[in-house]
């Protein structure tokens, strides 16, 4: 874990792992546990977000000069990413089932096709081009 | 250039008509596969090779499966490992019209035993899928180093075996050249196995993992098994051509023996998944790799010589369980999941360049798919699976009636997939009215 494809694809799985959690308590029924496994999830889930965007992103934006390549995309599905789990928030609210679960199954694969760009692309070009300053850089996360 | 740098357009995907043109055609083809199996009855099953069979099962594996799995290369290689394929907004177009005119075409050309019509489907499934393979295969060489790219491309060169071969077959009952039937299981095993199973074989590394929240599959297998398996059909083909039946036997057992090893390992997997709610996708990657277990103990009964699979019911039974069981039922699974996931996409795109994004709320991918359709509609596709199996070993009016079966159940997968488009043409007309 010392590269930040192998810490920043650690924090994706267990973001999953939450997320699996949550849902299981809402399809169970049991309101007040699937609020507190939510809210478990969606803390390191815009926790993560927020390594990427405060940190990664202009990072590599700095040292690539790419500033209109692919962390546009990223950012673009990190709002789309917000916006859901705002309205699966709402939905433990209000005891939606079928709305929270549309909800996360839509999130689980908007989720999934953008941690696998991130994990084949975007990370491992992060580690070759910041090379000796990846510790700096993860450091700088993990602040987040 | 960047050190480590893939492509990294990663919006520079097709147009979402493109992929979801071939995804709503695709089992409208494959339920008239099973409305010609209906109409035509027991003659289907005379032989192996009769005209209508070989007609209604390519309806099936390509202009169903084979469309679906080449739009889905193109849509899924380029999230998966990076890598676009070339072309692609032409590519994707120009290949399904190939694959859908051409599957068309020498289903009613074969079971009519019009020769011309035949050679025109050749000329247009082999046009089709040459552009698809030479831009699938440029893209996966540039993934090969990662395991679901090296699995798509040597399920494409297996393609490219499969096409020959079956280009050469309609030209012969065209007419237009010697048919040489003794190719035929050689064209069947790199069909199943090597086109169909290798894909599912790269795509699940990725897919099920992630999405249904399994342990990963072993690296040994996501390494090696790929490899055993095309190497197992390599070996099983030279033997068969050369007389080497010890060779042809050891690469049987490589190439079965990988996808078996390859379900079981999948259905372990997700007997070990996180996300535990029920869900029609799971079902149908279930009962395929079910089927692959079930199609692996026919071959290992022909092989211990406890039934004869020249026969045409031992061979029926296996067709119908790699194409049907196997096939169908994974291929059913995706599409319950990239359409009303590109179309969400799509709609969230379009509010997200809205003027009051605000003012409108679009479905989220279940409101655009209710669930109780595609439960009902899996249920008609595995009595549809159950009534091929019993005419493949009765024959008589079953076939009739797995050929109806199988056709509403491919045309039920496609009602269920155009409600996705209505309601999402719906919430677009919505999101567009909001400005």
């Amino acid at each position: 874990m010392d590269d930040i494809a192998g810490f920043m694809t650690a924090e994706h799985r267990a973001c999953d792992e939450l997320f699996a959690d949550a849902e299981a308590a809402v399809g169970a029924g049991d309101w007040t546990l699937a609020e507190e496994r939510f809210e478990a999830f969606a803390e390191l889930t815009l926790r993560h977000l927020r390594r990427e965007e405060q940190v990664l992103f202009p990072a590599f934006e700095e040292r690539t000069g790419m500033i209109d390549g692919p962390t546009v995309v990223m950012r673009q599905e990190h709002d789309q990413m917000r916006m859901l789990l705002e309205s699966m928030r709402e939905a433990l609210g209000e005891h939606d089932v079928d709305r929270f679960l549309g909800d996360a199954d839509t999130f689980m694969i908007l989720t999934q096709q953008h941690d696998m760009k991130e994990e084949q692309v975007l990370y491992p070009m992060s580690d070759a081009t910041f090379g000796s300053d990846v510790a700096g850089v993860l450091h700088r996360m993990r602040e987040v | 250039m960047i050190p480590g740098g893939g492509d990294l357009r990663f919006d520079r995907m097709p147009p979402r008509w493109v992929p979801l043109r071939a995804f709503l055609v695709a089992p409208v083809l494959g339920g008239l596969g099973g409305l010609m199996l209906g109409i035509v009855g027991d003659r289907a099953a005379t032989s192996r090779y009769a005209g209508e069979l070989i007609g209604a099962l390519h309806l099936v594996t390509l202009g169903f499966l084979t469309l679906v799995m080449a739009g889905a290369v193109v849509q899924v290689l380029p999230v998966v490992t990076g890598v676009p394929v070339p072309g692609a907004s032409w590519v994707g177009p120009a290949s399904q019209l190939g694959v859908a005119v051409g599957s068309l075409a020498m289903a009613l050309g074969l079971a009519s035993r019009w020769g011309v019509v035949v050679g025109i489907g050749g000329v247009f499934v082999g046009a089709g899928l040459a552009v698809f393979a030479a831009a699938a295969m440029a893209a996966a060489w540039r993934a090969r180093r990662n395991p679901t790219g090296r699995a798509m491309g040597l399920a494409v060169v297996s393609l490219v075996v499969v096409a020959g071969l079956g280009v050469t077959f309609l030209a012969g009952h065209a007419g237009w050249m010697t048919l040489r039937r003794d190719l035929t299981d050689v064209h069947l095993a790199w069909a199943l196995i090597g086109w169909l199973g290798l894909l599912v074989m790269g795509v699940s590394f990725q897919v099920v993992p992630m999405f249904q929240v399994t342990p990963h599959y072993p690296r040994g297998i996501q390494r090696l098994l790929p490899g055993v398996g095309f190497l197992g059909l390599v070996g099983w083909t030279v033997g068969r051509l050369e007389r080497w039946s010890a060779v042809a036997a050891v690469g049987a057992g490589l190439a079965i023996g990988a996808m078996a090893v390859h379900a079981a390992t999948t259905l372990w997997l997700q007997a070990h998944r996180r996300r535990k709610l029920r869900d029609v996708t799971t079902d149908d990657w279930r009962s395929g790799m079910v089927s692959v277990l079930a199609a692996t103990g026919v071959v290992g009964a022909g092989a211990l010589g406890v039934v004869d699979l020249a026969r045409t019911g031992p061979a029926l039974t296996l067709g119908a369980l790699s194409v049907f069981g196997f096939g169908v039922s994974v291929v059913e699974g995706m599409l319950y999941k990239i359409v009303p996931f590109l179309s969400w996409l799509h709609l969230q795109n379009l509010v997200s360049h809205a003027d009051r994004p605000s003012a409108v709320r679009i479905r989220n991918m279940r409101q655009l798919l209710p669930g109780v359709g595609p439960r009902r509609q899996f249920a008609a596709h595995v009595v549809a699976v159950v009534a091929l199996l019993v005419a493949a070993a009765a024959g008589g009016v079953w076939m009739r009636i797995a050929g109806a079966a199988l056709a509403i159940d491919l045309w039920w997968l496609a009602w269920e997939l155009a409600g996705v488009v209505r309601r999402s043409n719906q919430d677009r007309r919505e999101v567009l009215r909001a400005g």
